[in-house]
Order: C-alpha cells, then sequence, then structure tokens
C-alpha cells in the first residue's frame, strides 16, 4: 500500500492543480477585450425544455439555436446536416479532409462515406445578409401564394398554401433564429480578419461533415460531388448566473412560451472569449423583436 | 507467516481450515491420530496465524463469516453508488440558486473535504468496507467537481479531464486496496487513451467510439501491465486488469466482425468482418491456452465467453433465417454439450497422469 502522507499529499496535489489548470483556462479565456460581443435575443438563446431528470435542475442555460442556410427549394428552414455549397471540395480540404480519391473511383463513395466529421471554426453571422435572404426568400413564396390564390378562387387547397406562406413568413420575420453559420475553417486567425465585425460575427469551434452528394437524371449517374454539412457546434449551451434568473423565473411563469409570442422576451449580451468560448455579461428583458 | 495481501491471507486461512477439517476426519477414521502435544502445537500455531491475519487483513475465519461478507461487499458496492449518486443530485437540485462564487468554493470544498474524511475512515476501518464507501463518494465529487466546473464557465469539452479522474481513483485503489476504484480508474484510461488515437487519427475526440480499433491499443496495454508491475500486494489487481485488457479487445473485435464498416480500414466490408471474424476465434482460443498454462483462471473464462459469442454469432447469421428456430436453438444446445465433452477430454488424461503418478 501507499503510505498515508504520500497519498495524503498526492490527493491533494490532484484536486488542487486540476481545480487550478481549469480556472486558469477560464481567466486566460476571459483575459483583455472579448473577441466578440453580440445581444442575442430568445430566438437564439432559448431556455431548455424541462423533463425527467432536468425538472430537479436548478442551474439554468440557454441552448444555443443556430442554423444553415437550406438551398433546398422545399425546405429553406434548416439547421444541421443539410449540405452547404460553400462547403465545397477546396474548403473540404483546407478544414483537413483527405479529398485526393476520384470520385468516379470504385473506392469513392466508401471512402468518402467513412469519413468522420473534423473539428472546425464556424463563423456565425448574426442577423445578417443571410438572415435577409431566407427573410426575402419567404416573401417571394408568399407572392406565389397570393397569385395562385387570386387566379384560382374558392380553391381551398390554395388557401391553405396562402395562410402557410404567411405563417412561414411570420416565423422568419419574428420566431426563427437569425444565427446562420456562413463559413468554416482551420484557422481562426484568418477568419477573425475576414469577418472582422464583432458585433454581428462570432467565430465557435464545432464540427465539419462531408457527404458525396450523388448526382443523376434519368439515364443514371451523371456525377458525385463532395459536399460538407455543418454536424454542429462544441458548446451548445451557456450557463446563466444566479444574478440573472429572476427574469427567466418570470418569463417561465407569464404561461407564455416563444411560439406564441412575436416579441422575444429577454436578450442575452454573449461575450467570446480567447478560447471561443462563451460567458454572458447582461440580461434584461426585451422591448425590441 | 507474513502474507503480502488479504486474498493471499484469506486463501492461507482457508487452507488452515480445510487441513483442521481433513485432520479430524482422519482421526475419526482412524487414519491418523497425532499426540497430544504435537496437536496443541499445531493449534496453537494456527491460533496465532488467524488472530494475526484477522487483526491486519481482517479475514473471514468461517463459512458464516465468508457468506456475511459477500453481503456486506454487495451491501458496501450498492451503498457507495447510491451515496454518489445522491451527492450528485444533491448538487444539481440547488446549485442553480447560489452564486458562482459559492457553487466554486462548493464544489472544490466537497473533493478536498470527501478526499481528507476517506483517509480518516480508512485509518479506522480494517474491514475496508466503509473506506471503500467513502472514495467512491469522494471519487464522484471530484467528477462532479470538473464536469460542473465545465457548466458553469461553458468550457469546450476536452478528454483531458479524464486523466486527473483516472488518477485520482488510482490513488484510491492502490492506497486501499479497492478493486471498484481500480476499476473506475481504469475505465477513465481506456477513454482517454481511445480518444488520443482517435485524435490522432484525425478525428475529433468524442467521436473515438465510432472506430472500435482505437481501443486496441489501451486494450494490450492492459492486459501487459501486471506482467510488467508486480500487483501481489494488491487483491486481484492483476485479475482485473487482464479482465479489462480482454473485454476492451473483445468487444470491439466483435463490433467489427458484424460491422466492417467501422473499420478505419478501406477495404471491403465484408472482408473486414470475415477477417476480425476469424481473429475473435484465434485470438480467444489463443486466450483459453495461455490462461491453461500461466493459471489465470479469470483469462480462461473471459476466453471461453468470448469463444462461444462469437460462435454463437456467426451461428445466427448462417442459420437464424434459414432454420425453424426450434431446431437453431437445439443445434446451439447439442454445440455446448459439443464443447462439454471435449474439455471432460482434455480434463481426463491429466487426471490420469496425476493418480499414476501417485
Amino acid at each position: 500500500m501507499i503510505k498515508k502522507r504520500t497519498t495524503l499529499i498526492t490527493g491533494l496535489v490532484i484536486i488542487i492543480v486540476t481545480n487550478v489548470i481549469a480556472l486558469a483556462g477560464v481567466a486566460y479565456n476571459r483575459s483583455g477585450e472579448p473577441e466578440a460581443i453580440i445581444e442575442l435575443a430568445e430566438r437564439e438563446l432559448a431556455m431548455p425544455y424541462r423533463y425527467g431528470f432536468s425538472e430537479e435542475n436548478s442551474g439554468l442555460a440557454l441552448t444555443f439555436y443556430w442554423r444553415t442556410d437550406s438551398e433546398s427549394p422545399y425546405n429553406r428552414y434548416s439547421y444541421d446536416g443539410n449540405e452547404q455549397s460553400w462547403l465545397n471540395k477546396e474548403k473540404l480540404t483546407e478544414i483537413g479532409f483527405d479529398t485526393s480519391l476520384p470520385l468516379d473511383g470504385p473506392d469513392a463513395r466508401r471512402q468518402y462515406g467513412k469519413m468522420l466529421p473534423r473539428k472546425a471554426y464556424l463563423v456565425m453571422e448574426y442577423d445578417g445578409v443571410a438572415h435577409q435572404a431566407a427573410i426575402s426568400h419567404q416573401q417571394n413564396k408568399l407572392a406565389e401564394a397570393q397569385d395562385l390564390f387570386a387566379n384560382n378562387p374558392g380553391k381551398s387547397e390554395f388557401e391553405r398554401q396562402l395562410e402557410s406562406a404567411q405563417e412561414r413568413l411570420d416565423a422568419e420575420k419574428y420566431k426563427n433564429s437569425r444565427l446562420f453559420v456562413i463559413d468554416a475553417g482551420p484557422d481562426k486567425a484568418a477568419l477573425q480578419a475576414r469577418y472582422a465585425n464583432k458585433a454581428n460575427h462570432i467565430i465557435m469551434q464545432g464540427e465539419i461533415g462531408l457527404r458525396v452528394s450523388y448526382e443523376s437524371n434519368k439515364s443514371g449517374s451523371t456525377g458525385d460531388t463532395l459536399i460538407g454539412y455543418v454536424k454542429g457546434i462544441n458548446i451548445k449551451r451557456v450557463n446563466i448566473a444566479h444574478e440573472y434568473h429572476a427574469l427567466f423565473e418570470q418569463v417561465t411563469n407569464d404561461g407564455t412560451n416563444r411560439y406564441q409570442s412575436k416579441e422575444p422576451r429577454y436578450v442575452v449580451k454573449l461575450a467570446i472569449g480567447k478560447r471561443g468560448e462563451p460567458w454572458v455579461e447582461d440580461v434584461r428583458p426585451s422591448a425590441v423583436p | 507467516m507474513n502474507q503480502s495481501s488479504k486474498t493471499s491471507a484469506q486463501q492461507r486461512a482457508d487452507q488452515i481450515n480445510a487441513f483442521q477439517n481433513e485432520l479430524a476426519q482422519l482421526a475419526q477414521d482412524q487414519v491418523l491420530n497425532l499426540s497430544p502435544e504435537q496437536q496443541r502445537a499445531i493449534d496453537n500455531y494456527h491460533h496465532r496465524l488467524l488472530s494475526q491475519y484477522q487483526r491486519t487483513f481482517d479475514i473471514d475465519r468461517s463459512q458464516q463469516q465468508k457468506q456475511l461478507s459477500i453481503g456486506m461487499r454487495a451491501a458496501s458496492f450498492l451503498g457507495a453508488l447510491a451515496l454518489a449518486a445522491s451527492v450528485f443530485f444533491l448538487f444539481y437540485q440547488f446549485w442553480g440558486r447560489l452564486g458562482t462564487s459559492s457553487q466554486l468554493v462548493i464544489l472544490i470544498s466537497a473533493s478536498l473535504l470527501t478526499f481528507v474524511g476517506t483517509l480518516f475512515i480508512a485509518s479506522k476501518d480494517s474491514s475496508g468496507y466503509f473506506t471503500k464507501l467513502a472514495g467512491l463518494v469522494s471519487f464522484a465529487c471530484f467528477v462532479l467537481n470538473i464536469t460542473m466546473l465545465g457548466q458553469i464557465f461553458n468550457i469546450t469539452p476536452s478528454d483531458n479531464a479524464l486523466l486527473p479522474w483516472a488518477a485520482l481513483a488510482l490513488l484510491f485503489a492502490y492506497a486501499f486496496d479497492i478493486r471498484l476504484l481500480l476499476v473506475a480508474g481504469i475505465l477513465c484510461i481506456i477513454a482517454f487513451v481511445s480518444a488520443r488515437m482517435g485524435t490522432w487519427g484525425g478525428m475529433y475526440w468524442l467521436h473515438f467510439g465510432q472506430r472500435p480499433e482505437n481501443f486496441i491499443p489501451v486494450a494490450l496495454l492492459l492486459f501487459a501491465w501486471p506482467q510488467w508491475v508486480n500487483h501481489i500486494r494488491f487483491s486481484g489487481f492483476a485479475e482485473t486488469y487482464r479482465i479489462f485488457g480482454m473485454i476492451t479487445l473483445f468487444l470491439p473485435m466483435l463490433v467489427l466482425a458484424n460491422w466492417g464498416y467501422g473499420s478505419y480500414l478501406n477495404i471491403d466490408s465484408g472482408v473486414i468482418e470475415g477477417s476480425y471474424q476469424l481473429a475473435g476465434f484465434i485470438i480467444s482460443a489463443a486466450a483459453i491456452w495461455l490462461g491453461i498454462r500461466k493459471h489465470w483462471r479469470e483469462v480462461v473464462n473471459t476466453g471461453i465467453t468470448f469463444f462461444v459469442i462469437f460462435l454463437y454469432t456467426k451461428f445466427f447469421d448462417w442459420w437464424w433465417d434459414v432454420m425453424p428456430k426450434y431446431l437453431f436453438f437445439f443445434v446451439l444446445a447439442l454445440v455446448a454439450i459439443l464443447c462439454l465433452v471435449i474439455l471432460k477430454r482434455v480434463r481426463s488424461p491429466r487426471k490420469t497422469k496425476e493418480v499414476a503418478g501417485q
């Protein structure tokens, strides 16, 4: 057996040193000027849905709701998993995927299909070009639905389509997240130089995956392409300190949920530190959508 | 007279009890009767020995004590798990009502105080059961400490946390001869080494489980470890390392024998599955042979278990869809009986030689 004194000293060293290293990392992350300070509303940082064990958890962490722009004509609202044309072969190679095997090779689909997601820095744009494009798309869809309804009077299916188009536009304007992942790369400094606006761009660690997109027409396969997708961000939730809990208790007790109100119920001022780890600087009730 | 561990002391005590029972039987059968002086000398010697072992190692001196010890071990294990869970949920319930500074103080103090508390209990507890309980609670507090720090400050998840957890678990294990915490430490090491293997292979560490081959290096390390470092003073530690080494090797092989797509190898999945099935049979058979040769019972048993699992998996692949179910299970039963017959025949020549040798 190990001597008692040695055990005591070793154990204390393990516990103390581990905590010191963890807290030193936190201090480093928060040292100096934050890399970004951004105000996100309830649409982007949502309260948790409590069930099971989580009902007994008195802590509070808000979940990031982020999006990628879907290029599907059928579904413009997408989260992770949707392929992004900006995650092309060159970008995927830059992130670290081995894309040297020709796509028309016999083993290409298997090799590329087996590749696991890789770590990358993700650039997230808040209430910017990507969100405006999403709104414009829904406005166009509404206009199309209005034309169809006007040209097909009395047909209930077109009336329903019009209602749906209006709901989707309202959702895009007032409820859907305005945080879009618009770029990724292995070099954080390069991304920071390219996206210098700290007020509506944040850079966080995440993962990028790779797929083979199968192109085919009626006569058979015409060629495959490599395309990437955003798998997720590494920090999915942000802890809320006790000093801000009162506001969230008020929000919880008012009987509404975020889908019922056009306006978000709170705004969170979030800072991003040197290690890409966020912390909350302030929380306030929202008066502005 | 000196025994190095509780296991060896218990074996010696069992040997003494068996000797005393056999001596009584021989006297009853009129085969051997010791003189009163001889009987007294042996009794005094055994009494001194057993008393010393009981003081030092808290051994079981009778069958009844043994059965009670089994019960105490089970109670200690369940109590430790329940108390650790209680600590976790207690913090979970109340931490949101505290400021950040208070949360930090409570987390770090809990780790330090339960650690010191475990050392204090160990100094008073000769049985080891309460020490095991306290040790597991202290380990749980430390895991909670680091996990909650990560949540409070939104720290990026990292496999580095596994190292200090492993270090503390192994410290408790070796300081107080607690196999449960040795297992906890081994599990942390398995996760850390496998995650690192995955990272070196280019993946994000959290995906290490999607490439079962990541577990193979640490499996070999665990199996070989008792050969490099003598564990004679620690009850069951060498066996524990070997068992976990084998499980960590065979489970990934079993997975890859059925899911070749998960391999690092860029070849046809069917070839990978066939290769791992064959390797599974060969390595489990080799483990049985090695265990018999080295008198490592746990290696023999684990090898047999996985050999049977690989065999039954193969039977399932071949026959489940083509045979009626009653016939399928009947074939499995026949194979089990065949194994019994073979093992009995392998055992019998040895028995004949032992009797002839007498």
